[in-house]
């Protein structure tokens, strides 16, 4: 009985660890994927859905020169979302992790990462790789920013660059103070609550890129 | 009429105090646009710090659109002041140096003079209002530039730069309306009174304490506050607004009206039926 216990586990630990080493090297062809990328500039429209916030469709450029180092180049005044995930997902990439794989759903692997520094931002992330691997969803939950999410399509652009991306993250509800708004009616208005945390999303499509 | 008005606005022209209005707006923007030249960055950071917690903020913030939006504000207690001063004076200031009882002896009806001082205070209103206006945006145009207007007001709301021109254009013309409220209230007063410092100091001490009394006591007065004259002075603001609330400025714009037919009513009976004895 004891010897088949012994077997058993090993049996297991060893698949796990197998299954681990494989979704570790999937990501690892998908670093591999996002490094290729040479720098390369595109057109913007970026749309942002935020209780809050009111603004119209705004259009610009991104110049891209790497995952740490991307410029934009918006005509007038835009809200982007804070952290480039490129560059979130290469800080994880790029520290070591351990991956493990969830399974399949709807032709895309799913992978959970897990930072192995303690200190890092990002506590976890989960990735849907299809099978071209290219992130098609993603899920990051971070330290201090909450959780943000994001949905990319990708066109039949060169070096498989999304053609779009959503990102959804939270919130807090924004109440500035009467006397610096001069919005002096607000006084008579029901106090909302401040510290709620609501869903925002960010819409940004890319094309016309030149590389 | 036209002759009266035209009289009135010489002697408004000729006198010393109709400058101090001008020069105050002229030093007052110019040290505030100076102010937020050199540290506008820092002051606008604290507004927009949680923002910038959530947010990577693109573009230039800090430009003749914001600048002439945050000034606008002075509408609710600094502009009044200025046109106090003037249109306050209009019948007291006569009265206490002894001229009315000289131009009620011309062949002019009380309600003609009356009508003609009140014409000639608004047309200086209004000189006033589009004053601060070209200064706060030509000054505002060459130090920063135009861009996007960023609102705080009821959220975040973010106008382009080529959709703010009309929407200034109409908040100008409320203000100027407010303003007229203003000019119309100081005429008033200054029907009752034969010292001028009376129609300045009471105007400004009535509209400080409506706005102290109504903002603080908001929540108290909120079913008659749309009511009260003071509650219109920020109603510019709404031209700002994505989606603008066209009956809350029909309703703004009628109470108004209604104040300047009422104050301007009261004046002129008061006028008809004061006893000139100075």
């Amino acid at each position: 009985m004891r010897i088949y216990s012994v077997l058993f586990l090993s049996v297991f630990t060893l698949a796990i660890y197998g299954q681990s080493i494989v979704a570790k090297n999937k990501i690892l062809l998908v670093k591999e994927k996002l490094e290729k990328v040479p720098p390369y500039n595109c057109d913007i429209k970026v749309n942002i859905d935020v209780s809050f916030i009111n603004i119209k469709e705004r259009t610009g450029k991104m110049i891209f020169k790497n995952p740490e180092d991307i410029d934009y180049k918006i005509k007038g005044f835009a809200f982007l979302p804070k952290n480039e995930m490129g560059a979130t997902t290469n800080d994880l990439f790029n520290s070591e992790f351990i991956a493990i794989s969830l399974g399949i759903e709807e032709g895309n692997e799913i992978i959970k990462v897990i930072p192995m520094d303690i200190n890092s931002e990002i506590v976890t992330g989960q990735f849907w790789i299809d099978s071209n691997n290219l992130i098609s969803k993603m899920i990051l939950i971070t330290k201090d920013k909450g959780s943000y999410s994001a949905e990319l399509n990708y066109g039949n652009t060169k070096y498989d660059l999304p053609s779009d991306i959503k990102i959804v993250f939270d919130v807090k509800n924004q109440k500035m103070p009467a006397l610096l708004t001069g919005d002096l009616e607000s006084y008579s208005e029901e106090i909302q609550d401040v510290n709620k945390v609501s869903k925002g999303s960010i819409k940004i499509k890319y094309f016309n890129h030149k590389f | 009429m036209i002759q009266l008005t035209l009289i009135e606005l010489f002697k408004i022209i000729k006198r010393p105090r109709t400058y101090i209005g001008f020069l105050a707006i002229f030093l007052t923007v110019g040290a505030m646009q100076l102010a937020m030249f050199y540290e506008g960055e820092e002051l606008i950071s604290i507004a927009i710090q949680n923002l910038e917690n959530d947010f990577r903020l693109e573009g230039k913030i800090i430009n003749t659109n914001l600048m002439t939006y945050i000034l606008l504000n002075s509408l609710i207690i600094h502009i009044p002041i200025l046109i106090c001063l003037v249109t306050g004076d209009a019948i007291a200031g006569e009265a206490s140096s002894g001229t009315l009882r000289l131009i009620l002896q011309r062949p002019y009806t009380r309600n003609q003079i009356y009508l003609s001082k009140a014409l000639s205070g608004y047309l200086y209103t209004i000189s006033l209002v589009v004053f601060l206006a070209l200064m706060t945006y030509v000054l505002g145009y060459f130090l920063f530039g135009s861009g996007d207007l960023i609102v705080l007001r009821r959220g975040v709301t973010v106008l382009s730069s080529n959709d703010v021109g009309w929407r200034f254009f109409f908040a100008f013309c409320s203000g100027t309306l407010s303003m007229i409220v203003v000019a119309s209230l100081s005429m008033m007063i200054s029907s009752f009174v034969n010292n001028a410092i009376g129609p300045i100091v009471g105007t400004i001490s009535i509209i400080i304490g409506l706005n102290i009394i109504f903002t603080l006591g908001a929540p108290l007065f909120k079913d008659i506050i749309p009511y009260v004259f003071t509650s219109h002075f920020i109603k510019w603001q709404y031209f700002f607004d994505f989606e603008i609330e066209v009956e809350k400025l029909k309703l703004s714009f009628m109470v108004q009206l209604g104040y300047i037919f009422v104050f301007n009513a009261i004046g002129m009976y008061n006028f008809n039926r004061k006893d000139i004895l100075s």
